[in-house]
């Protein structure tokens, strides 16, 4: 599913992942597995604001920390 | 990856590779796959990477690249670390024969958005402005070094604070004339005046007579 406005992919985050300002936290990790098919299609395929919300919502999920280690 | 490539060029016979995977098309559901194989088969490191040219014919900027991969690795569980490569960061010869400045600052300009992405290893090719019409092999390599040690200073001015980005150079076009010790000789010796204190590349690509080049870590340091 495509999310259409950062309300709706927020809505859809919710109980996986935390955003405070500009921290991002994954509080459930199984369950942003789930989610995450409908994420990365927002994220490649939505638009605008939400498709970027969406793409900044998963590279910082995955910074050091959280479940991947991305980098360097 | 510097640091991995500076201690992989430490072992001598080198007992591993690294692959890097130029993941053009379905890339969340591709990097699945080489998760998967990858949690299966304990691998350490491996790169995902894209070409210049491939981000043009595939429509993918390099924050879609990051997160879709990033978003491969999340589903599949896999915690180890994730390389980014921009590969081929290339200088095109017809585009530089017309416009130079507009060609480099074109390079820069799509290393700016790579950064910003996370992509924090980049393969730097001028080679494709090597000159086999000159003599001398430092003529012939000169446009090759000179640009290739002005784009790893403008990487050095961009890149993040604790960052050391992990970059290459090449010395022999792809699907060209192969290439000689004395060329990478001739290359590293011009590159490295051309620094002015920078950080360098540390690894280099050649011409094996493949229709691709192959990469190899460079031994630290390299004579100047």
């Amino acid at each position: 599913m495509k999310a259409n406005s950062v309300q709706e992919l927020m809505s859809h985050l919710a109980g996986a992942i935390e955003v405070q300002e500009d921290t991002v936290s994954v509080v459930d990790e199984a369950a942003l597995r789930n989610k995450m098919d409908d994420l990365v299609y927002t994220a490649v395929f939505g638009e605008g604001l939400t498709r970027d919300t969406a793409r900044w919502l998963i590279i910082a999920a995955g910074r050091p920390g959280h479940i991947p280690r991305f980098n360097p | 990856m510097s640091y991995t490539w500076r201690s992989v060029a430490a072992i001598f016979p080198p007992t591993f590779t690294v692959p890097a995977m130029n993941i053009r098309a379905m890339n969340y559901n591709t990097s699945r796959a080489v998760f998967r194989a990858a949690n299966k088969t304990n691998v350490g490191a491996m790169l995902f990477e894209i070409a210049r040219s491939e981000m043009g014919y595939t429509d993918q900027r390099p924050v879609e690249y990051v997160a879709s991969v990033i978003a491969a690795a999340i589903k599949e569980g896999y915690h180890g670390p994730v390389f980014i490569q921009g590969d081929h960061f290339q200088i095109s010869a017809a585009r530089y024969k017309k416009d130079s400045t507009a060609e480099v600052q074109a390079v820069k300009d799509l290393m700016d958005e790579a950064v910003a992405a996370g992509f924090y290893n980049i393969d730097i090719d001028t080679s494709t402005l090597v000159d086999l019409s000159f003599d001398t092999l430092d003529e012939q390599q000169n446009t090759n070094y000179t640009l290739c040690a002005e784009l790893t200073q403008y990487v050095r001015s961009i890149e993040p604070a604790g960052v050391t980005i992990s970059l290459g150079g090449e010395i022999g076009e792809v699907g060209h004339k192969n290439s000689t010790v004395e060329e990478l000789h001739a290359f590293m010796q011009g590159y490295n005046k051309h620094l002015d204190g920078a950080t360098g590349i540390s690894k280099i690509s050649v011409q094996t007579g493949t229709s691709h080049g192959a990469s190899c870590c460079l031994m630290e340091p390299w004579p100047r």
